[in-house]
């Protein structure tokens, strides 16, 4: 399938020493022959470009358009994971999954040491886990109060958590299937680490990632940002407390005067 | 002479009042009551299946549900404590009134994240006060029904919001108010935690 799937992988952009050790701007082309997910999108059969436009220290930024324009994606990868890397350049595939459409585990950038991993959305990620052993990154944006509707922004990709799905099981005797999920914890990279001196200049970043964008050049320094932190849902934790209570009391202490109002004059009456 | 009639005219004046107070007061329950049913009957369907061979196996919910209840998301169930109680999708004083509340911006029922569920300590999260450890929690939403099991419980003041941040792990936070007892606005928070068993929820159960 890998072989069917994947045709050509040619490096574009700039100097290769230096995308060694920073991937922005990291960028190559693949062609697939049959319908392919990324996060986001399915491809068709075409030519693609993908390319890192920016990156955490703990998660890169990653775009793929078609070479007709048409298809643009834009989504989530982890640099220095755990999957083993292919002997050439190139995507690479998620295994067992579903007939349809093959999902791509990720994408190995000539003069990168490491596989790119994609980050998939939360329903994509278990239907991969489901069928694999492997941990699965996902992110679930829905769950963080963020829509998603034309895809995250920019501010939003780099506050999301990441989170590794895998597959597991539960319940008496271990005997039923299940999705586990942990929160993503950065592991220590196989690429060198970025000097101050190389890494990239991303003040010019366009806050879109607009198609057609200017891989940054690896002039000036400029520190490896970190995700930000995540802002409290709510200042304060909910107050709770039903005004039924006193609606009954007042009630019943109002059923019960009026009551009592009501005998005390027929007692009266009676007694003339 | 006078001012007894006076003193009776106003003793009676008095106990229509009364009445008055009682009666609205079994009004704004039988309308409390009501607005209750109506979301208990749409939480009720949330999650359940199409009849076999409807429109769409995988419905959310059935198309007749009252449109009054547009805003329940969902049920949640404790059944070692009975509660069973709609979940709505805000927690503003009259989602509060129909049922428990999902704090906008946590995760949604099965979700990566934490899942905050706001209740009234004095009508639905009355119950809470017996849980225990490894107590099942069904929440069931229209993509089906997730299971967590109570890690433990704590007592914070309103000012904790903490008890909300993501964790390692997927988790559900039910919060209401503490002491149960107390009378008036209770000084801090009683927390339920529970871990997600699976991402993956229960199948849908079909209607016949």
């Amino acid at each position: 399938m890998l072989k069917r799937l994947i045709c050509a992988v040619f490096v574009l952009g700039a100097p290769l020493a230096a995308r060694a050790v920073d991937p922005t701007g990291a960028s190559a082309t693949f062609t697939v022959t049959q319908q392919t997910k990324v996060p986001g999108e399915t491809l068709k059969p075409g030519d693609y470009t993908i390319r890192i436009v920016d990156h955490l220290s703990d998660r890169l930024i990653v775009r793929v358009d078609s070479a007709n324009g048409k298809t643009h994606s834009t989504f989530l990868g982890l640099q220095g994971s755990d999957v083993s890397r292919p002997s050439a350049p190139g995507a690479v595939a998620w295994e067992n999954t579903s007939q349809k459409a093959t999902y791509l585990k990720g994408f190995l950038f000539p003069n990168m040491n490491s596989v790119v991993e994609f980050v998939y959305p939360k329903e994509d990620a278990v239907a991969i886990a489901k069928s694999n052993q492997s941990k699965v990154p996902a992110i679930d944006p829905a769950s963080e109060g963020k829509v998603a509707d034309k895809g995250l922004s920019k501010d939003d990709m780099e506050v999301v958590t990441l989170w590794l799905l895998s597959a597991t099981t539960v319940g008496p005797n271990d005997s039923v299937p299940a999705i586990k999920a942990e929160k993503y914890q950065q592991v220590a990279s196989n690429e060198p680490p970025p000097q101050p001196a190389q890494q990239v200049q991303q003040a010019n970043q366009g806050a879109n990632y607009a198609a057609g964008s200017t891989p940054t050049d690896t002039a000036s320094a400029a520190p490896v940002r970190a995700p930000r932190a995540h802002k409290p849902v709510v200042a304060a934790l909910p107050h709770t407390a039903s005004a039924m209570p006193i609606v009954w009391l007042l009630g019943v202490l109002s059923l019960f005067g009026a009551l009592t109002m009501r005998f005390a004059r027929l007692q009266r009456a009676s007694q003339r | 002479m006078k001012r007894r009639g006076t003193v009776r005219q106003a003793a009676t004046r008095l106990e229509w009042l009364l009445w008055v107070v009682a009666i609205a007061s079994v009004g704004y329950t039988c309308l409390w009551s009501g607005e209750v049913y109506a979301a208990r009957w749409h939480a009720q369907s949330i999650g359940q299946a199409m009849p076999e061979g409807g429109p769409a196996a995988s419905a959310a919910t059935a198309p007749d549900a009252p449109k009054q209840a547009s805003s329940v998301m969902g049920r949640l169930e404790i059944p070692g404590i009975g509660l069973a109680v709609p979940v709505m999708a805000d927690f503003d004083p009259a989602s509060l009134r129909r049922g428990v509340g999902h704090i906008q911006g946590t995760a949604l029922p099965g979700g990566l994240g934490t899942l905050g569920l706001a209740g009234h300590r004095d009508t639905f999260f009355r119950p809470l006060a017996h849980i225990a450890k490894g107590m099942d929690i069904r929440v069931t939403d229209a993509s089906g029904t997730y299971h967590y099991r109570v890690d433990g419980t704590e007592i914070v003041t309103p000012d904790q919001v903490q008890v909300l941040d993501i964790r390692n792990e997927p988790k559900l936070t039910l919060i209401t108010c503490y002491p149960f007892d107390f009378i008036g606005q209770a000084p801090k928070r009683f927390i339920v935690h529970a871990n997600l068993v699976s991402l993956e929820p229960d199948a849908p159960a079909h209607t016949h």
